[in-house]
């Protein structure tokens, strides 16, 4: 194969296709212009967004908001939105969707309760409620592949009955308490070590991406090589500052960091998540290029159900309990926040960093608005308008860049 | 020849209008730039079945959507007229009130809705409002005894044959009245049983006084059936026969002078077979069935040999089979196959795409828009799909860097117009997308290349250097390459040798320099 010569392309015909060829984008495009589609570009209008508001809310708060406390109790409440939008933002790639999270989150935590109760050791706690969790994405995965039931459906089934049976099961009483220990998991403060070891971490990918992408040619030009190593400067400036004060970075970033770095690097840098990509795209022109789309989705559901068991623990963990409403409405705000950060329910289309985004800030808006005194009702109002206002500037920036 | 057709046109329908039933005079159909249908006139008496023959692209399908308000009035030039009075119909159903009937060649008859309900459905009997489902079955027994067909018209359409279902759109369409009845390709879906019955049963309606205008490809089937019949060639009417002339004549018509010469452009080298060399591909007896071995056969009892280096062409006017067989070679015919298959030497039928792509054979599907290109995608994803287990020996890690050597490779030998691996696809023209997908279909150890009509929808330039491509791949990897097409220029170029396939069997094959007229001959049953 690869000695093959192929000497088609002669010269004349070279001049007469490159003449013909729709105009190429990124070579010609000014620094201004190119400046404007960084400015624009998804993400950066999420992190303005949330900047914007942080500030107003800091403001309002007469200086409430941005103070440590309040910093780390912001991370801990987007954690488990961050980690379940993130599962989701895998799913709906492919072109697959998942209602029952929250109801399965909550019986993974269940469980986790019920063995940290009879006295088990940490690891073996979480073991418990992921193995329950990847049981229960097992089950939905293989209705769905080899039933055809869409997923619509089964997880529709899964939100009333995993809920429905740890109910059943526990007589709505809550499960408790756990140990400390266990609730430091998510609770407890990053020792400074391990802030530190984070500051590095994140100063070091923002190099390898400017490597990266120097070293690919024509790739990501509308990005700026120096974006990424900038944004890394800042994020180890304010995690370095964050990490020193006396409340420190909470534990349930390390979870939200761990899941992001491996399904993230699942979709940019493993075979299966090019075919997730690919089989969300089209699942037709799939089955045509040889992709095994069945197994596919039922890896995509396993890894939903390792989520449902990080899930389950975060929340019991964030509790001291497993409480009745545990993770109640998970899922919708999950998919809010995946939405938002700009993955499509189409399929195809979508990024782990922007469903972080999103939950951070969802998470955000319902922070500072509960600082604020808004009543929760009124925040679902607001949260409602954001999502579909999300989904509309989206369509308009896809169809301007299509129509370039 | 096309002179001479002329004035018997036009002297025909001189005579015609006195006792024409449906008379139009210069239709002419534009879209754009490009005139599809040029000054066409036809004429129709009462109980005469006329015949509509032509390649694929000729124009039969515009014409007899003028006369039946799919083309609505306005956008066409010319006259329709339905017994001496103006016919301008502005929709389907206001040809129907018309007299003008089309059935076309895909019926939507819905199988759990009852035969009744589907023989009415575009204008249910109603009382106050409702159903009126005792009407509608009287009215359908009523219907249905034109064709002496025994059911009960409340059981779901489901129970009804093919040539049945065919029937009952006739029968629902001649009980509103019809005058006109237009048939696009009415046996294309049909055994050659059913075939007959059909025709038989049509017998009965020209006697009633229904004119009928008969599409068709199966030119065996006229001297059955048809009185005259309209030759159309690139949206002209080119001859007019007021009885059934022989095949080779209607063949020699459809195809016209100029492209008999074609076959002198042939002057690239053609493959030379070794003696005792192997064959890369060797099919014997393969049929493919929809469902199980009980449903229709699409594929019958095939047999042929592809060798190293060799383009064979594949060569079948639309529904005769083609697309069905190299589906069945590609692992991907969803119903049953059955037969024998050898690839590269090793036995066995593909159970599925990816295990045909294993083995190394690899199809360019015909459809490239819902089943080619992942839309969105970078055209690199798109190009390495088949592959990324070639280049990347990890088995779970993709190894980015050389998946960008292979597409930047690969972009630069296939010529992708603009040479950009990182753009979504669907910025790139037809034919760039399908040079993508050829690169696609070049797997490491590819044996077979299966092509399904590779340059439908492709311009003039990038057909070339896929024509090129195609060489290359034969001449220079050892690859056996089948070629399938309904394009006959493009298998009397390209092709070293062609099989002809006609209802579902191969019926003939030729070698390189046979003429348009043998392969046309043999793909429409003569």
């Amino acid at each position: 194969m690869k000695e093959m010569k192929m000497s088609i392309q002669n010269r004349k015909s070279l001049a007469r296709a490159s003449a013909t060829a729709a105009p190429a984008t990124g070579d010609v495009q000014s620094l201004g212009s190119r400046f404007l589609a960084v400015l624009l570009s998804r993400n950066t209008i999420l992190v303005l967004a949330a900047l914007l508001l942080i500030l107003y809310f800091h403001q309002q708060s007469d200086g409430l908001f941005l103070t440590p406390t309040n910093a780390s109790l912001l991370l801990r409440q987007t954690a488990v939105v961050a980690v379940v939008a993130s599962g989701m933002t895998v799913l709906l790639i492919m072109g697959q969707f998942d209602l029952s999270v929250g109801s399965a989150a909550f019986f993974s935590g269940m469980v986790v309760a019920f063995a940290q109760v009879q006295d088990w050791g940490l690891v073996p706690s979480i073991l418990a409620g992921v193995a329950v969790g990847l049981m229960i994405g097992l089950i939905q995965g293989l209705v769905i592949t080899t039933f055809a039931v869409p997923a619509f459906i089964v997880t529709l089934a899964g939100f009333l009955l995993w809920r429905g049976l740890g109910l059943w099961i526990t007589n709505a009483v809550p499960i408790g308490p756990v140990s400390d220990d266990f609730i430091g998991l998510t609770e407890g403060t990053m020792p400074l070590v391990v802030v530190i070891v984070l500051a590095v971490g994140v100063l070091a990918a923002g190099v390898t991406r400017m490597i990266s992408t120097r070293g690919v040619q024509g790739l990501s030009r509308r990005t700026s090589a120096a974006f990424p190593v900038v944004a890394a400067l800042l994020l180890a400036v304010v995690v370095i500052v964050l990490g020193q004060t006396q409340i420190g970075l909470p534990n349930a970033l390390l979870w939200v960091i761990g899941v992001a770095a491996v399904l993230g690097g699942l979709l940019g840098r493993a075979k299966l998540g090019r075919r997730i990509f690919l089989l969300g795209s089209n699942a037709e022109s799939a089955v045509y290029a040889g992709i095994n789309s069945k197994r596919i989705m039922l890896i995509g559901f396993l890894i939903m159900g390792a989520i449902y068991g990080i899930a389950g623990t975060m929340l019991t963990a964030r509790a001291g309990v497993s409480s009745s409403d545990a993770g109640m409405n998970l899922e919708l705000t999950a998919i809010a926040a995946a939405v938002i950060g700009g993955t499509s329910l189409r399929g195809g289309i979508g990024t782990i960093r922007g469903a972080i985004l999103g939950a951070v800030l969802l998470a955000t808006i319902d922070n500072g608005m509960s600082l604020l005194g808004v009543s929760s009702y009124a925040q679902d109002v607001v949260k409602a308008i954001i999502l579909v206002i999300a989904v509309a500037l989206d369509g308009f920036f896809r169809r301007r860049q299509t129509t370039r | 020849m096309a002179d001479i057709a002329r004035d018997e046109v036009s002297s025909a329908w001189v005579a015609a209008q006195a006792e024409g039933l449906l008379v139009a005079n210069s239709l002419t159909k534009t879209y754009g730039t490009t005139t599809v249908l040029k000054n066409v006139d036809l004429s129709l008496r009462k109980g005469e079945v006329l015949a509509l023959v032509g390649e694929n692209g000729a124009g039969k399908s515009t014409l007899v959507k003028i006369l039946a308000g799919v083309i609505p009035f306005g956008e066409y030039s010319g006259v329709v007229e339905v017994d001496g009075n103006p016919a301008h119909f502005t929709s389907p159903r206001a040809s129907e009130l018309g007299g003008v009937v089309l059935v076309p060649q895909e019926l939507h008859v819905i199988p759990h809705l009852s035969i009744a309900e589907n023989m009415f459905a575009s204008q249910l009997p109603g009382r106050r409002g409702f159903y009126d489902e005792r009407q509608a079955a009287s009215d359908a027994r009523e219907a249905l005894k034109v064709f002496d067909i025994d059911v009960d018209p409340l059981a779901p359409a489901a129970v009804l044959s093919p040539s049945e279902r065919r029937l009952i759109v006739l029968a629902a369409a001649l009980y509103r009245s019809a005058r006109v009845l237009i048939l696009d390709e009415p046996t294309a879906a049909l055994t050659e049983a059913e075939a007959g019955v059909l025709l038989k049963r049509l017998g009965n309606i020209r006697k009633a006084g229904v004119g009928i205008i008969y599409i068709t490809h199966r030119l065996d089937e006229l001297r059955e059936i048809a009185d005259s019949v309209m030759v159309l060639r690139n949206g002209n009417l080119v001859a007019r026969y007021d009885s059934v002339p022989t095949q080779s004549e209607m063949v020699t018509a459809m195809l016209g002078e100029t492209l008999e010469s074609i076959s002198s452009l042939a002057e690239a080298a053609p493959a030379e077979r070794k003696e005792d060399e192997t064959p890369v591909l060797q099919v014997r007896n393969l049929s493919a069935y929809l469902g199980d071995k009980r449903g229709r056969a699409r594929v019958v009892d095939v047999s042929f040999d592809v060798y190293p280096g060799e383009i064979v062409g594949l060569y079948g006017l639309v529904g005769a089979g083609r697309t069905e067989l190299g589906h069945a070679l590609a692992g991907a015919w969803p119903g049953t196959v059955s037969g024998q298959c050898s690839i590269g030497g090793a036995e066995g039928l593909p159970k599925n795409i990816a295990d045909a792509l294993r083995r190394g054979l690899s199809l360019l599907v015909e459809d490239r828009k819902s089943q080619g290109i992942f839309q969105g995608q970078s055209v690199a994803a798109n190009m390495t799909v088949s592959m990324l287990n070639d280049f990347s020996p990890n088995p779970v890690l993709l190894d980015r860097a050389a998946e960008a050597s292979r597409v930047d490779d690969y972009i630069r030998k296939l010529g992708v117009r603009p040479p950009r691996p990182e753009i979504a696809i669907d910025a790139l023209s037809g034919g760039n997308q399908q040079k993508v997908l050829l690169g696609r279909c070049l797997i490491d150890g590819l044996k077979v290349l299966v092509l399904d009509e590779p340059t439908l929808g492709v311009d003039v330039g990038a057909r070339r250097d896929i024509y090129q491509l195609l060489r290359t791949i034969a001449r220079e990897m050892g690859v056996g390459v089948l070629l399938i097409s309904s394009d006959v220029d493009e298998v009397l170029t390209e092709a070293d040798r062609t099989l002809v396939m006609y209802k579902s069997r191969i019926r003939g094959e030729f070698p390189r320099g046979a003429t348009a007229h043998d392969l046309m001959s043999a793909a429409t049953g003569s």
